[in-house]
């Protein structure tokens, strides 16, 4: 625990050495909320809900969904793919503890400078300034806390698979670009699940993506009664737990293949 | 028990062919050629507690692919590697704990904090004492002189407190084998003296076991006992340094200082196989084949046509002795 905690202090420490460029972060996805939210206030103008969505829930979704989706593009899988390319790796692999786990660390690290400085503060800015929703009641805040901690580790599996397909494609830039565009769409950080043909949306709903941000989106909104939060959280364990074996199983089979670049 | 093993070890590595056209290039996107590349070829090794072993050879002749095989980063396409009888591959927490490794061209620390903040968190890795922790920091501070560099962020630092840092970042954790690769390498003779003497110490003081690998051959003759010369992946030589520049030796110089020299006036050296490299008023230097002739015979001859002041025999340096060694082995000789 103790590993795991200055694991996530250095990488809390290293974002706050590039608070600079954290700024345009904010400032970009600040840009990418305002552009969603006129986008719905015209859609909004001729009608007094969308499928039981009011205009300020429907302020809120697109808050939550456009913080929580741009967490999409960063992530550990660009800077692993770094390292199997550059060598680095070699560096990575010779550390006491696994590398999973110091990437893990490195993860939950990053996530909690998110929410520290963007996500929390953001979110609450937007709400007050765009006129959202709170959340449906104190249960469901801590509901979308729970479902947002677990959507941080089956994303966290995503990142290492793209990563990990660096060792066997030697570049991840378009690969990381296609993860984050796909997970976007897919989840409801772009439009909500509701939209598309039904069949999709159903199929959509019981997908891993759906908990990073369509799942807890709803639960903040009190879309769902308590039981099917309950149980949209624990289907996201149970992907969160079977998308961890897939992807230990081929961490263990690309490892072995690994070719240290550079002398 | 040899504290490394190493057992007909053998490295290939597939390497993409070059396609040659761009459409050949097109077509190796959907189904690469590729072709085997043997960069480590059957080595046999055995290296005892304690020893400081260096481990030389040309560019690309698979040390660092050695190196990284017995740290447990690389698997081996064949052969055995056993570290005080564990596989480093299959037991690689284990052995990570017990070792140390410093690449000349990369980095442990954190790239963006201030490097004490690594060690920190190096410590914790390693689990630490913190006694052990604060004694060796102390002691690699003043040993390395970095007192004033550990608070800065690695990225603001030089190449050569870079390494600095680097090294004792690789001994904070008292490992039992230590693997440097390339070390030196592009550091200024000041760094590089400083970081011998650290090595140094740690190999009389601790124990440490030490493969050093490096271009520079002060770095071999100052730190190893031994040697261990690779070359195309094969080793060629491995033997104590002493005897690998017994063995080895050629050629001989040997510098007269004369009263008069006849030799500087016209007079031919008349001993075959003698090549006179220098000749002033009062001094003569030679270089003889020692296979050929001896130092004895050419001081008979001197001596006998004038007046031998004082005189010297220097043997080939490790370096030249090794680059002969390889250009024979090149052309197939050894
Ligand atoms: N990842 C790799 N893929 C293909 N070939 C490699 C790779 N790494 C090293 N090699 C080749 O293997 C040989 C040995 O490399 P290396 O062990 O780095 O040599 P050294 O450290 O002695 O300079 C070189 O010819 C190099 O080109
Ligand atoms: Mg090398």
């Amino acid at each position: 625990m103790k590993k795991f905690y200055y694991l996530m202090r250095m990488a809390f420490m290293t974002k706050f050495a590039y608070i600079k460029a954290f700024w345009f972060n904010i400032f970009g996805t600040a840009v990418s909320i305002l552009i969603y939210y006129f986008l719905w206030k015209y859609v909004f103008r001729t009608r007094e809900e969308l499928n039981g969505f009011t205009a300020a829930q429907m302020t809120t979704y697109v808050i939550i969904s456009r913080v929580l989706s741009s967490q999409f593009s960063g992530g550990i899988d660009r800077e692993f793919s770094e390292w199997v390319y550059k060598g680095n790796i070699v560096v990575e692999l010779l550390r006491p503890v696994p590398l999973l786990y110091n990437l893990f660390g490195k993860r939950i690290g990053e996530f909690l400078f998110f929410l520290l400085f963007k996500g929390i503060p953001i979110s609450i800015l937007a709400t007050l300034i765009l006129g959202g929703t709170g959340p449906a009641g104190a249960g469901q805040l801590l509901l979308f806390g729970m479902s947002v901690l677990v959507s941080i580790v089956i994303l966290f599996w995503i990142e290492v698979t793209v990563g990990l397909i660096g060792f066997f494609t030697l570049n991840v830039w378009g690969l990381t670009f296609t993860k984050s565009a796909l997970l976007s769409i897919l989840s409801g950080g772009v439009v909500p699940l509701f939209l598309f043909p039904d069949e999709v949306a159903q199929v959509l709903n019981y997908m891993p993506f759906a908990g990073m941000v369509s799942v807890p989106a709803s639960i903040y909104l009190g879309k769902y009664d308590w039981n099917q939060a309950v149980q949209f959280i624990g289907l996201q364990i149970i992907w969160a737990i079977l998308l961890g074996l897939g992807v230990l199983a081929f961490y263990r089979f690309a490892i072995k293949k690994v070719v240290v670049q550079g002398g | 028990m040899m504290q490394i093993e190493v057992n007909h070890l053998v490295k290939e590595y597939k390497r993409k062919r070059d396609p040659g056209t761009l459409l050949k290039a097109l077509g190796s996107m959907f189904r690469p050629d590729y072709e085997i590349f043997r960069a480590v070829d059957d080595i046999n090794l055995g290296i005892e507690k304690g020893e400081a072993v260096g481990y030389v050879g040309p560019n690309g002749s698979g040390k660092s692919t050695t190196i990284k095989m017995l740290s447990g980063v690389l698997t081996p396409t064949a052969g055995t590697i056993k570290i005080d009888g564990l596989e480093p591959r299959k037991n690689r927490m284990k052995i990570n704990k017990r070792t140390g490794v410093v690449f000349g061209n990369r980095s442990v620390l954190w790239w963006d904090v201030p490097v004490m903040e690594s060690y920190r968190v190096l410590q914790k890795l390693y689990e630490i004492p913190e006694k052990t922790f604060r004694d060796n920091l102390e002691e690699f501070i003043d040993l390395l002189d970095m007192e004033r560099i550990i608070q800065v962020p690695e990225r603001q630092l030089s190449l050569g407190q870079k390494m600095k840092c680097n090294i004792a970042a690789a001994f904070l954790h008292n490992p039992e084998i230590v693997y440097l690769d390339e070390p030196t390498i592009g550091l200024d003779s000041e760094s590089k003296l400083k970081i011998r003497r650290f090595i140094q110490k740690m190999n009389e003081d601790r124990h440490t076991t030490f493969i050093v690998t490096s271009h520079d051959f002060q770095d071999i003759e100052s730190l190893c006992q031994r040697i261990i010369l690779i070359n195309h992946g094969k080793i060629v030589i491995d033997d104590k340094i002493g005897a690998v520049r017994k063995n080895f030796t050629k050629k001989k110089q040997i510098t007269f200082d004369l009263a008069d020299n006849p030799w500087s006036k016209g007079k031919e050296f008349a001993i075959p196989d003698v090549r006179v490299l220098d000749v002033g008023e009062t001094n003569l230097v030679l270089e003889y084949d020692v296979e050929k002739t001896d130092s004895m015979e050419i001081m008979n001859y001197v001596s006998a046509s004038s007046d031998i002041q004082d005189v010297s025999i220097n043997g080939q340096d490790i370096e030249s002795i090794i680059r002969e060694i390889v250009k024979k082995d090149n052309q197939g000789e050894v």
